[in-house]
């Protein structure tokens, strides 16, 4: 016996349509079903220019985030069966980003994010691995590892009301990232990330609302991060009140 | 990019604020604004004759005075960002409006305590 | 094909939205009662370092119904604040032992363990000098 459920999706062709709008399908559906077979099956059979991005359908890619009925979730670890009771779901791209088509995002104002916090190893002195290796105990690696487990889905940005407000804010994801190269024992790079996120949209924007946390699917926790790195950036930005500003960037 | 900005500080003393009302606000509350003046745990008048050299000893006073600010600032801090978050045209103005304010009474409130 | 991106507008009332939301701006609300609760023990401060007729004063006024009101929703603000913030307290200041951390739930039970210290410390206060 099959079931059926509408799943609006959200559409926007640019060029001929407005503003996005919501097209609904009846669909039959199956107790294994994420939200990305449903968009499969629809864009098989239904509307073949309908636009998404996927790759993994396993939680680890990032590329998959959307916001099912009001929630940013990844669509391949959500269910349809879930929203069954509800009867109906709506798919609408994450959309405190640019929307280009659909369920596709500019997800360049996120890249450019990640990369200002110089996001690797920054070593005083840069030795080659044959002249000696760089140690790190398990506790050293306990330190930052949970902060390694960001697989850039966005979800935070589309959760966080101050991105919403302010979208220069640093935000969630990239703050987490620095914090996690700040918290390395091989890395010496404090100063240069703490001077970007010292920027008044740097991390200040952040009232810890939580909700990226909330709806992190890898439990990176990058609230948390933010108020760590607030603590830790105050003794830094003490400091460059001192100095003379550059002219830069 | 601009790192010349107070917002670490106004952040710092709401923190200070936030965790000195978190651990002492509501006992303070309950025990000396609502259980006291009831005369539920001994009399008003004789707290007052027991305690009124100490408070106003100085030093005393200017703690007494500094952490109650710090809840104050607390409060204001957060107000400000309810209206930002509220989509009101906020701007650094109105923060020094509530942080003056707060400023100005504790000042008043340590100058007719001293003299 | 050329781009022509949409940039939606955050909603006036996004606050509203989901519970989330409405408790995070539920949560920032106690900052009024917080405000004027500190205005009326700076009040009462300045009162207890001066004549015993303003202390007088302080206290009656404290036993007025409209204040007794808004104290009670002051406590109640000031005790939802408390909540918040130690839940905040493990995310914002993890302890690491070894390979793990403190859970998260002893740090916060013992955040409850210092309030609760300091109402059992002001109780004997005011039994003790009133």
């Amino acid at each position: 016996m099959s079931q059926t459920i509408t799943l609006e999706v959200m559409r926007y062709r640019p060029g001929v349509d407005a503003k996005p709008w919501p097209q609904a399908f009846q669909i039959e559906w199956t107790q294994d079903m994420s939200i990305l077979d449903a968009l499969a099956l629809i864009k098989d059979d239904f509307e073949p220019e309908l636009a998404y991005r996927w790759s993994c359908r396993m939680e680890v890619c990032g590329s998959c985030g959307m916001v099912v009925n009001g929630e940013p979730k990844l669509a391949c670890s959500t269910f349809v069966r879930d929203y069954a009771a509800k009867g109906k779901i709506t798919v609408g791209a994450l959309d405190q980003f640019p929307i280009e088509k659909d369920l596709i995002v500019d997800a360049d104002p996120f890249i450019q994010k990640l990369e200002s916090v110089k996001p690797y190893i920054i070593s005083k002195k840069a030795r080659p691995l044959s002249e000696k290796e760089h140690k790190q105990t398990p506790a050293q690696l306990a330190k930052f590892k949970q902060y390694t487990m960001c697989i850039n889905c966005m979800l935070c940005y589309q959760a966080c009301p101050q991105v919403g407000i302010n979208a220069d804010f640093l935000g969630p994801a990239a703050t987490a990232l620095a914090h996690r190269y700040n918290l390395d024992n091989r890395d010496s790079g404090k100063a240069q990330r703490f001077k970007v996120m010292n920027d008044e949209n740097g991390i200040w924007p952040c009232t810890f609302v939580g909700y990226c946390s909330e709806v992190c699917p890898k439990h990176v926790d990058p609230a948390g991060a933010i108020q760590q790195v607030k603590a830790a950036a105050v003794p830094f930005w003490a400091i460059s009140q001192l100095q003379k500003e550059e002219e830069s960037k | 990019m601009s790192n010349k900005h107070m917002k670490p500080v106004y952040w710092g003393i709401f923190s200070a604020g936030g965790t000195v009302a978190a651990l002492l606000l509501a006992p303070l509350l309950l025990v000396l604004c609502v259980l006291l003046p009831f005369g539920i745990l001994g009399s008003p008048a004789d707290f007052y004759e027991s305690l009124h050299a100490l408070a106003a000893n100085k030093l005393v006073y200017l703690i007494l005075a500094a952490l109650i600010f710090s809840i104050l600032w607390h409060g204001v801090h957060r107000f400000y960002y309810i209206l930002h978050d509220m989509h009101v045209h906020v701007g650094n103005r109105t923060r020094w409006g509530f942080y003056g304010f707060a400023i100005v009474v504790f000042l008043f409130v340590l100058l007719i305590g001293w003299f | 094909m050329s781009r022509k991106p949409y940039v939606a507008k955050q909603s006036a009332n996004w606050y509203l939205q989901n519970r989330f939301f409405k408790l995070y701006m539920l949560r920032e609300l106690t900052s009024v009662p917080v405000a004027l609760a500190a205005l009326n023990l700076f009040w009462g401060l300045a009162a207890l370092a001066g004549s015993a007729e303003a202390w007088a004063a302080w206290a009656g006024a404290q036993t007025h119904p409209l204040v007794v009101v808004f104290n009670l929703i002051a406590i109640a603000a000031a005790c939802f604040n408390s909540k918040t913030w130690f839940e905040a307290i493990p995310k914002a200041m993890p302890i690491q032992k070894g390979e793990t951390f403190v859970p998260a739930q002893k740090l916060i039970r013992a955040a409850w363990g210092a309030f609760a210290a300091v109402f059992v410390l002001l109780v004997l206060t005011v039994l003790i000098f009133a």
